[in-house]
């Protein structure tokens, strides 16, 4: 839906492929994606008329403090007071965002901010003991899940994390000018289990 | 030092920043120069329970008022700003 194509920030800085200390059983899966990414701020007292629209246009209700709704292709992500981020379907750009826009009128302020993040995807055995040493958030199953969410802090930059599956699988959402410190700080906490790499293989 | 933050929970103090004293109260549209100059100037600088604001910037970016001592740097109670501001009206 936009005029502009997103150029990963990763781009050239790894090659897909195993690294670590184990390259027969990596233990961390690190994967760049992307998805179009709307922040969407109800004005006073509009909350509950938003959370209607979004959920009869993508069944997505805006979900509590610190929880995720989705379906199978997008989510509605609490990300700090007031303010939910609503991501599309992996790899697409499948939001209209002028219709969005234009059905939020006068309810929310609606920002564009698909080229402002880089997403990671972290996955595997060890992607919690690889958190862990990024950030103080408890991510044991009896505080953090499938369908939560939590804006921290990791290796001094404020990022959004989304719990997607119990496996476990997150999406770490990180400004797109901080993408390589990030990055290069996750591959050096994932290094002791082994861990795969993947590039963005395309610009959407 | 942990902040109990009333949306994220309890985080460390490194993920907010601060930024003053929450207790003057902004002086009606034509107060004296005097009520002005204490307004923007002027703060006390207390031994013992404050209320500071707060921004919890490496988080959910909210305003916080933090009622805590600054001699033991007990923390007794939390807000939302917005929430205060508009009880204290
Ligand atoms: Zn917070």
């Amino acid at each position: 839906m936009s005029e502009f194509t997103y150029t990963s920030p990763l781009a050239g800085v790894i090659k897909p492929g195993v690294y670590g200390a184990s390259k027969t059983a990596p233990g961390v899966a690190i994967l760049e994606t992307w998805r179009s990414l709307y922040s969407i701020m109800p004005r006073n007292g509009q909350q509950s008329v938003v959370s209607g629209v979004t959920r009869e246009r993508y069944g997505l209700p805006l979900p509590d403090i610190g929880r995720v709704t989705s379906n199978a292709e997008h989510s509605m992500i609490w990300s700090g007071l007031n303010q939910w981020m609503l991501a599309g379907a992996l790899n697409e750009t499948d939001i209209n965002f002028p219709e969005l826009a234009d059905a939020l009128k006068d309810m929310a302020a609606l920002v564009d901010h698909s080229h402002a993040r880089s997403i990671i995807r972290l996955s595997g055995s060890q992607a919690r003991h690889t958190l862990a040493k990024l950030c103080a958030l408890d991510t044991h199953p009896r505080s953090f899940s499938s369908n939560y969410s939590a804006a921290t802090r990791m290796a001094h930059i404020s990022t959004l994390i989304h719990q997607i599956d119990a496996a476990p699988l997150y999406e770490i959402y990180v400004p797109r000018a901080f993408a390589r410190s990030f990055f290069s700080e996750l591959c050096e906490a994932a290094a002791e289990y082994g861990y795969i790499a993947e590039p963005l293989r395309r610009d959407p | 030092m942990r902040i109990n933050c009333p949306l994220c929970g309890e985080r460390a103090s490194d993920e907010f920043s601060y930024l003053g004293d929450a207790t003057p109260g902004r002086p009606p549209s034509g107060a004296s120069l005097k009520e002005w100059h204490d307004y923007v100037y002027l703060r006390d600088n207390p031994r013992g329970p404050h209320h500071e604001y707060w921004h919890h910037v490496g988080g959910c970016r909210a305003w916080l008022v933090i009622h805590r001592d600054t001699f033991t740097h007990e923390i007794f109670d939390v807000g939302l700003a917005c929430d205060i501001e508009e009880s204290v009206g």
